[in-house]
């Protein structure tokens, strides 16, 4: 019997994009996912959060006012802050997978409970990445509040990625 | 029955990819399937080392990363120094320590007495925890994830979770990120405590395994 990590799908970024949409990844052979996330902005000095919202079982990315998050933001020449949180919001702005720059970025990314319609989807994310050449590091919580089967995530930002990845694993 | 095609029995060549693997194979098949990547074989979590430390050297060093990782995950078992250490940690680039100041850190100490934040953004080290104690039961244990290690066109990042006994004695937490400011391909890694030696401890250095 496999045990630990099982390799579902890898997302690649292709050209020079604002939104990469990871598709079909969620199903009942799994409660909790884990995803790495390597996204890398095509140029210099945009350093933007990567934004998260989820995908409907009908494939619709949700964009209804129903996430709630909350962020410890990490920069390491200054002092921290816990400021990155709201509820009811269209989007998990402050989930806590970082920003991406230039230089890349690091993060990984647990979800619980996707498949399951009678639950809330709550995700949990730790990320370290640059902002003008400086660590940045942060730690997040969010959730979706609507007990429904989630399929997928899409990411995005405000600027433009040139290149990243974003794997996906059932945690058996 | 194994026949001319590279994968399975004569007809139509299935395309086969991790997954999604079609038809009969024999040992032949397989073997071709594993060394093109595209057998599907589930538990991507790799083992690539496990050191236990003994002897008390000065210093721990993991040199080999595997091949084709975007994503290392590290753990760390019953972790002891010398009292009120810090713990840290070093990038190797060739087989070459990498001592200048191209890291940063950045994380946050929960303990019983409250707790507090440790950052710096150009040290010549990445410190993964500070203050652990050395009496009766005190050490630490720990996670670390490590990505774009063997990627030359980034940075090299980190994300850490621990536990510890520290020596004033608190139990703590800390939770943080790091990074070395670099693009570089990493051959290795060193860890080494602030002073003194590494008493014992065990480090496994696993890596996630991802497919295109």
């Amino acid at each position: 019997m496999a045990t630990n990590l099982e390799f579902i799908n890898s997302f690649e970024v292709t050209g020079t994009v604002q939104s990469l949409d990871c598709d079909n990844i969620f199903s009942d052979k799994y409660d909790v996912y884990y995803l790495t996330v390597a996204l890398k902005e095509s140029s210099a000095g945009n350093d933007q959060w990567i934004r998260m919202r989820l995908i409907d079982n009908t494939g619709t990315v949700i964009t209804a006012s129903e996430y709630d998050y909350a962020q410890l933001a990490m920069p390491a020449n200054t002092g921290f802050y816990d400021t990155n949180r709201a509820t009811g919001q269209n989007v998990i702005l402050y989930g806590g997978i970082g920003y991406s720059d230039d230089t890349g970025n690091g993060g990984s990314l647990y979800v619980y409970n996707p498949n399951d319609s009678s639950s809330y989807t709550f995700l949990q994310a730790q990320a370290g990445s640059t902002v003008g050449n400086v660590l940045f590091g942060t730690k997040g919580i969010s959730v979706h509040k609507s007990a429904e089967t989630i399929r997928g995530i899409n990411f995005h930002t405000t600027t433009f990625w040139g290149s990243g990845t974003v794997n996906v694993y059932g945690v058996k | 029955m194994a026949d001319d095609l590279n994968y399975g029995y004569k007809g139509a060549d299935v395309p086969q990819s991790f997954g999604n693997n079609k038809g009969v194979f024999d040992p032949s098949d397989i073997n071709n399937l594993v060394k093109d990547d595209k057998w599907t074989n589930y538990g991507q979590l790799e083992l690539i080392e496990t050191k236990v430390i003994t002897g008390d050297p000065s210093s721990v060093s993991l040199d080999d990363l595997g091949t084709g990782y975007n994503v290392h995950f590290i753990t760390f078992t019953n972790m002891h120094t010398d009292d009120n250490r810090d713990q840290n940690l070093r990038v190797k680039v060739g087989g070459v320590t990498q001592t200048s100041s191209s890291y940063g850190r950045a994380f946050r100490v929960s303990n019983s007495a409250g707790g507090y934040d440790d950052k710096d953004a150009t040290l010549d080290r990445l410190r993964i925890l500070a203050e652990v104690g050395n009496a009766t039961g005190e050490c630490w244990t720990g996670s670390l994830y490590m990505y774009n290690a063997l990627d030359s066109s980034k940075y090299t990042f980190f994300t850490t979770n621990n536990v510890f006994i520290s020596f004033h004695p608190y139990f703590s937490s800390s939770f943080g990120s790091g990074s070395y400011n670099v693009s570089n391909v990493l051959s290795g890694l060193e860890f080494y405590p602030s002073s003194s030696v590494q008493r014992s401890g065990t480090i496994s250095l696993y890596g996630i395994k991802e497919y295109s």
